[in-house]
């Protein structure tokens, strides 16, 4: 087979190697102690004045007539050398470069997904992170490393979710908010957790528009260029195991402090001696009643002594649900991680397999997740290394358990908390039924009616559910990579994806959720027989969702140089993609595992429920099919122009059409581009500052794009149901014809500066940048005459600008001890300057921090309360201001709000942060550690709410801390509690200024730690190379603003601290 | 080789003409169309409730009417001249958006090609959306424009007709001429292309387009072209419901799927309609003959002189607003005494007088004075078609003509409030969403 394909190459291309006199010449060029392949590296050859660039791998070839030449190599930063050649050559050639007065620990090269450049010819922001600084930290997520590291990048822990992470702030109001990751040369779109961190040789993120543009309409968030591992032509057989453990926190359930049993079951009675509970006893659904309450009726009623009563409530106050939560369905988590790779080479061609295992047990019980994947890669050369072939596969298969009881999903009804003294298990741990959804009495009668037993015991539930989700994916590239001359190289790649998501979730007829589905349904005629609209048995609800992803590109590229000062590299090329994802949902009733049957069940009649009579439902119906295409079709170019080392003019292009946007938009619509430019100024005749050898400023301009894939640009209409009086499908009009529909636009300018002093001990870089946002999908109102009251499109626009800073010194550097410290630092100041539809001022107040909805002039997620005038001194209750005097007119305060005169709080994502970086090492020992900061945002602390005392909802534990007396305003900023409910005057409260703090902190975020053993100290071991390594994250807060929180960041639930252990082993 | 990769290998035109979601359609099929046209959920089949809302058909307590919980309805209530505090509109939004589907759907069915099998539905389709939306103008127009006056209608501020389903056409106020014009034209267009009788009560046809005709020429003043439209469409429909079969210990007596609909319409929903604390007006509760069976079905007896109302033909919780043949009579009814031909005038009322009493207790009336038959007719209309909003409509139009000269009052926490004939508060404000938007004049009150 590979003979016929040589054959095949051979006689296509006969002519251009058969004619040829010449013979080839290729090696490559490595620099430093440790052999580091240099890419980028001019090599002229003196006697032709030819001249090529070594490609990502370091590797040039040339052919040539043979003879002896005198090669030349050079690279910024090194001693040049010349060295004599003879062809035909041996074999290939190394050449290595040693530093010269400046000391660089290795030539970075940045990949745009495209193409890679050496970091000295990049005009653009890019942050390089490299294969040793992701590993600093332990995670299975390989994002989840970049954090703290990557300037400008942040995770967002405000704000509505599926935010996660920002670079250089928020560009978009509604449409995608996530940064575009690009695996290997391709969007990736599926779960980032389907990529083995260990596969990952390193990563770069785009940051402004000369770096992004090229990946166009999807740019506009960032980029994060993913490079997974490689080995390299020549190499000998590396076998490398890394296996670690990592061991997290327990989550700390009285983490929030709240008002404690006994005062609860106190305001229980009270709320009971009100005849609060009186409609709840008569409901005719049956709602659900505390133990106390209970307790408190059986005495009213009689039915025991009211000594009895207080006995038993007196037992009650000792137990806690928040305890049993911790004991009983929290618990360590474990996550074990195991990879083994195997890499190696000849001189035609390299491989690499590697395996990963990874199993995480939750901390919730009955949670977890294991991971395999499995990578292979291999690259032949042919034809004197004309074509180069590069195949690989990845598959990778993710399951997840979702079995445990999570404690935020488990309430007495729909209305109401779970009551604090619920108990999971006896003294002796033996599950116990907690109250919830009905009253224990009518359960108890329905069970003696011959329904099923209608207890929710929340320990024995996960004996009766199988809750699991599997991924399967594999993603197979392909690319040939053509030289038609030495300048020229044409490329094909393609690419295959396939993922397969199953979701199952399997109810035991024992499971509640079984249980009291076919409890509600149940129908009891006159004779008192039994039937079952929703059969006797399991139920099982199977989903299905696949996603298939073909990626074909062809791609040309030049690089070349004349006369030693001219450089150009180009590339440009065409692309296609088409994403197709189908699902389906299905439920089955009276599902039997064994037997895999299942029964049909009526679901156009609507039955009486059980617990409720008069009113009546149908069984649920959960199928359904959905599908969805996105298709795309993009040319793009991008080309950068060196003059001898000092200059770097860059240029790129790309445009995107797509069948989300209209004809218009796909036949008229300008490209977006860059343009950016480079001067190093240390290598200009007059630089004569010897103390800094090199300077270089950057600037760049451009465009980046973004997609909101919930619009089009036709009219369009779903079918959304059945009439239930006609019984005939009817349709909505989703949205009006918007023939002009384009992609977002981000514009985005960035100026750089980077540096390094003569030791190489002080390295840094700073940029600043300003983006806007521009035809960013928007809201406007219409007039509703037209039909619609608003319109979405590409309506409304926002401006921020930044600093990144980062900052390398190494303070000590000798034989055996160095020290270096990083320094990153960001600052973004965001605004939306244009959004044409207003909300409800009091929405702005109540939900401006966690929806979007913008306000022009402000962050788009922004504080807003109501000013604070203290307490009344002679009520304690909460006051703001009217016609500037204190007032507890809490109505008219806030009917009086205007766009005018909102209080504005402060922004909700942090305005400037970073991180500090130190690393020592000593022999073979080597520690970090990093401490990050977060400033220049706001956050609204919970605090006491009395409409929930008096709904028996319990509340925040400022509740001890509230004015009760005259005297206490000047001690507490708690308000008194009211007599009766007043919930207004709870909303003035909890939404005024009193409660915003300052959100800024520094935490000590991390400590790794490592011991490296390998031949130069213990020669006799089996192995190459021995690593052991130790990681403990969240190491707590060192600074905070406010002492009303212990973290601002993490105010539900602490960030939970763990550890890790592990061993890397080279053979 | 390079030249065959980098060139597009095919026309992208077709490859991104894919849809990006199943389940979105791009209405260009005639069964789009429909569906789009059956939404009665919450587009279609929807008028305003404002009209009912001002009139005095019910009456409330202080208490009723702080519950009340739109702005609308308060303000409303008591005919202030502002009636919105900020927000709100269904009862102009609702009718506009079903004048976009219909405009959607007769813009669509221009691109589709007509050939024999599909002309019939392609027929019903154009009819339905030009009936839909005509049925829209006729509530807009009686709700936000004054009533017709033929010395000034020509010049008469009406309401913005929308031909378009561009939603960037510029909004302005057409004449209220212009506006019943426009619905005239497109009603005689559409019974011509609809089926006589509807299959679904939700879907028009021929018999609605001269129901609707009629109740348009009414408010125009035009009796003699609203006797003939009335007419027309009971020639085509005229079933009763004989009260004496309906069982009045149900919950709702009256079902929504009944003989006498001919097309069914209902309000935009309030709360008020549901207040425990709002009661029928003891007048109306007066008018009702001892042996008139309807008092008994459409009201419900709240304690002693109390009534709410449960009347309504929809056979759930919303007011109808529909068309129905009994209207046509009382329609016919009118008309005729206005020509003078006293007989067919009693006819056409006792036609409709005999289903609705207790049976074998009614005595076919026989009023020669034409004022007092007139009267008798003004009686009718409160009596059958109580919470319908053609109070609203009667009251503007008859105070107008001179037929009447009410002035309403209400009294609320000892405060009263009055709306005098012809007041221009019977002409209601434009929501303030469509005034910002689209710089069109407001209503003066």
């Amino acid at each position: 087979m590979k003979n016929n394909l040589l054959l095949y190459f051979a006689l296509l291309f006969l002519g251009s190697s058969a004619l040829a006199q010449e013979a080839r010449l290729m090696g490559s060029v490595k620099t430093g102690e440790n052999l580091q392949a240099l890419p980028g590296a001019l090599v002229l050859v003196q006697e032709t004045g030819k001249g090529t660039v070594t490609d990502e791998k370091g590797f040039f070839h040339f052919n040539l007539d043979t003879g002896h030449y005198h090669l030349e190599i050079s690279y910024l930063g090194y001693s040049a050398r010349t060295v004599e050649v003879t062809v035909p050559a041996s074999g290939p050639i190394d050449i290595v470069l040693s530093g010269e007065s400046l000391a660089m620990d290795a030539v970075e090269v940045v990949s745009t997904g495209y193409q890679s450049i050496p970091k000295e010819r990049a005009t653009g922001s890019f942050a390089h992170i490299d294969r040793q600084l992701l590993n600093r930290k332990v995670s299975p997520n390989i994002l989840e490393r970049l954090e703290d590291i990557t300037p400008g990048l942040i995770f967002n822990r405000a704000g509505p979710g599926g935010d996660d992470i920002s670079i250089r702030g928020r560009n978009t109001i509604n449409a995608g908010t996530q940064p575009l990751i690009v695996v290997d040369g391709f969007p990736y779109d599926g779960d980032i957790e389907n990529i083995n961190p260990n596969d990952v040789e390193s990563i770069t993120v785009l940051k402004d528009a000369a770096a992004a543009s090229i990946w166009g309409a999807r740019a506009g968030n960032g980029v994060i260029v993913i490079t997974t591992k490689k080995s390299e032509f020549g190499a000998s057989p590396n076998l490398s195991l890394n296996v670690n453990t990592t061991w997290g926190q327990r989550p700390d359930p009285n983490y929030v402090p709240s008002m404690s049993v006994p005062d609860f079951i106190e305001m229980e009675k009270e709320l009971f001696s009100r005849g609060y509970y009186a409609s709840a006893e008569r409901s005719r659904s049956k709602a659900p009643l505390t133990p106390v309450v209970e307790l408190l009726i059986a005495a009213r009623d009689g039915l025991i002594s009211s000594e009895e009563a207080e006995q038993q409530i007196a037992t009650l106050k000792d137990f806690s649900y928040r305890e049993d939560q911790e004991r009983y369905l929290y618990r360590e988590s474990v996550h074990r991680q195991y990879a083994l790779s195997l890499d190696g080479g000849g001189e035609n061609q390299r491989y690499l397999l590697s395996l990963g295992y990874d199993r995480n047990l939750d901390n919730l019980r009955g949670r977890g997740n294991d991971r395999w994947t499995l990578n292979a890669n291999h690259t032949f050369k042919f034809l004197e290394d004309k074509l180069q072939i590069n195949s690989s596969a990845y598959y990778t298969e993710y399951g997840r358990e979702n079995n445990g009881v999570d404690p935020s999903d488990v309430r007495m009804s729909s209305s109401s908390i779970m009551y604090p003294y619920a108990r999971l298990a006896d003294e002796r741990g033996n599950p116990l039924p907690i109250t919830m959804d009905y009253r224990n009495g009518f359960k108890d009668s329905a069970e003696g009616e011959g329904l099923l037993n209608w207890d929710y015991i929340p320990l024995e539930e996960q004996k009766w559910q199988e809750k699991t989700n599997r991924t399967q994916e594999y993603r197979v590239n392909f690319n040939a990579r053509y030289s038609l001359t030495n300048a020229l190289k044409g490329t094909i790649y393609y690419q295959y994806l396939h993922r397969n998501t199953v979701n199952r979730e399997f109810y035991h007829q024992n499971a509640y959720y079984a249980r009291d589905l076919i409890n509600t349904y149940t129908q009891k005629d006159d004779q008192g027989n039994l039937t079952y609209p929703v059969p006797m048995g399991g139920i099982l609800d199977l989903g299905d969702r696949r996603n298939a992803v073909h990626m074909l590109r062809g791609q040309l590229s030049y690089n070349n140089v004349w006369n030693q000062m001219h450089r150009l590299d180009a590339i440009g090329g065409w692309e296609l993609r088409n994403s197709t994802t189908d699902s389906n949902l299905a439920r089955y009733y009276a599902y039997d595992d064994e037997l895999a049957t299942n029964q049909p069940v009526d679901y156009k009649t609507r039955f009486p429920r059980y617990y409720n009579p008069s009113s009546s439902g149908l069984i649920t119906f959960r199928n359904g099919l959905s599908g969805r295409a996105d298709r795309f079709v993009s040319y793009y170019m991008n080309a950068a122009y060196s003059y001898d080392d000092r200059i770097t003019l860059s240029l790129s292009g790309r445009k995107d059409m797509s069948n989300l946007f209209g004809v218009r938009t796909n036949q008229k619509g300008v490209p977006l581009w860059s343009a950016g430019a480079a001067w190093t100024i240390s290598q200009e005749g007059f630089y004569k500052m010897d103390g800094l050898p090199y300077l270089k400023l950057r600037a760049t301009f451009g465009y980046n794009g973004n997609i909101d894939r919930s619009l089009t640009a036709y009219t369009t209409a779903r079918r959304t149901g059945t009439s239930y009086f006609t019984g005939l499908p009817y349709a909505v009009v989703q949205n009006p014809p918007n023939p002009e529909l384009r992609w977002e636009r981000i514009r985005m300018a960035n100026i750089g500066l980077d540096l390094e002093n003569k030791k190489g001990s002080i390295a840094a870089s700073v940029e600043y940048f300003v983006k806007s946002g521009l035809d960013l999908i928007g809201t406007t109102p219409f007039a509703p005459s037209s039909g619609i009251t608003e319109f979405t499109g590409n309506t409304a626009s926002t401006r921020s600008q930044g600093m990144d800073i980062s900052l390398n010194l190494m303070p000590i550097r000798t034989k055996h001890f160095t020290w270096n410290l990083n320094i990153l630092s960001s600052f973004i100041k965001e605004k939306v300057t244009r959004y044409e539809m207003e909300a409800p001022m009091i929405s702005y107040i109540r939900e401006g921090s966690f929806l979007t909805i913008p306000m022009e002039g402000r962050p788009l997620y922004a504080l807003y309360t109501f000013e604070w005038a203290g307490l009344d001194p002679d009520t304690g209750a909460p006051r703001g201001y009217l016609d500037d005097e204190p007032s507890t007119d809490y109505r008219t305060i806030i009917g009086n709000i205007t766009a005018e005169n909102i209080n504005y709080s402060g922004p909700v994502r942090p305005t400037a942060f970073g991180a500090i970086r130190n690393t020592f090492s000593w022999r073979r020992l080597a520690l970090s550690f990093n401490l990050s900061y977060r400033a220049g945002y706001y956050f609204r602390r919970p605090s006491v709410n009395y409409s929930d005392v008096y709904t028996a909802q319990g509340t925040h534990g400022d509740f001890y801390k509230r004015w009760q007396l005259p005297g206490d305003e000047q001690l507490t900023e708690v308000p008194s509690m009211p007599d009766s409910r007043d919930a207004i005057r709870d909303i003035f409260y909890n939404l005024s200024e009193v409660l915003i703090e300052r959100g800024d902190h520094l935490r000590f975020q991390d400590i790794s730690f490592s011991y490296t053993l390998d031949e130069n100290n213990w020669l006799k071991a089996p192995f190459q190379k021995v690593e052991c390594y130790a990681y403990i994250n969240n190491l707590g807060v060192i600074w905070k603003a406010t002492d009303k929180v212990s973290d601002p960041d993490y105010r539900s639930q602490k960030a939970l601290r763990s550890v890790s252990l592990g061993l890397r082993l080279d053979f | 080789m390079f030249v065959l990769v980098v060139s597009p290998m095919f026309s992208c035109e077709s490859f991104l003409d894919e849809r990006p979601d199943k389940s979105l359609v791009v209405p260009s099929t005639l069964e789009d169309f429909q569906t789009l046209l059956d939404n009665e959920v919450g587009v279609m089949n929807h008028g305003p409730a404002l009209g009912l809302i001002s009139s005095d058909e019910y009456y409330t307590s202080y208490q009723g009417w702080q519950g009340f919980i739109t702005a609308i309805e308060r303000n409303g209530y008591i005919w202030k001249k502002e009636i919105y505090e900020g927000f709100g509109g269904a009862d102009w939004k609702v009718p506009y958006e079903s004048v976009f589907y219909s405009n959607i759907v007769l813009e669509g069915l221009e691109k589709v090609t007509i050939n024999e099998e599909n002309q019939a539905w392609w027929n019903r389709l154009r009819g339905s959306a030009l009936f839909y939306r005509s049925f829209a103008f006729y509530g807009l127009l009686d709700i936000y424009a004054p009533v017709y006056d033929p010395s000034s209608a020509a010049t008469d501020w009406g309401i913005p007709i929308r031909l378009t389903a561009d939603v960037n056409a510029p909004v302005f106020r057409e004449s209220v001429d212009n506006g019943y014009r426009q619905i005239i034209e497109d009603l005689e267009e559409a019974s011509n292309l609809l089926p006589e009788r509807p299959d679904y009560l939700t879907r028009p046809s021929a018999t609605a387009c001269d129901a609707l005709l009629a109740r348009v020429y009414l408010v125009m003043g035009d009796y003699e072209q609203a006797l003939q439209a009335a007419e027309r469409s009971l020639g085509k429909m005229n079933d009763l419901i004989d009260y004496n079969l309906l069982d009045e210990t149900a919950a709702r007596p009256i079902t929504g799927e009944n003989v006498e609909v001919i097309f069914r319409n209902r309000m935009v929903s309030y709360s008020f309609a549901n207040s425990p604390l709002v009661y029928v007006d003891p007048n109306i509760i007066g008018l009702y003959h001892e042996n008139d069976l309807r008092k008994d079905i459409f009201f419900e007896k709240r304690g002693e002189g109390k009534y709410s109302f449960r009347g309504t033909y929809t056979g759930d919780l919303g007011l109808f607003s529909g068309l129905t043949t009994a209207e046509l009579l009382l329609v016919k009814a009118e008309c005729e005494v206005r020509a003078g031909k006293i007989i067919k005038a009693n006819e056409a009322l006792n036609q409709l007088l005999e289903k609705r009493y207790r049976e074998g207790s009614f005595f076919p009336l026989d009023i020669q004075e034409e004022d007092d038959l007139l009267d008798q007719v003004f009686a009718e209309r409160r009596k059958e078609l109580v919470f319908r909003g053609s109070r609203w409509t009667d009251l503007r139009r008859l105070n107008k003509s001179g037929d009447l000269s009410e002035t309403l009052t209400r009294e609320l926490d000892g405060q009263v409030y009055t709306l005098p004939p012809n007041d221009p508060r019977y002409v209601l404000p434009i929501p303030p969403e469509e005034i910002n938007v689209a710089d069109i004049p407001q209503n003066p009150r």
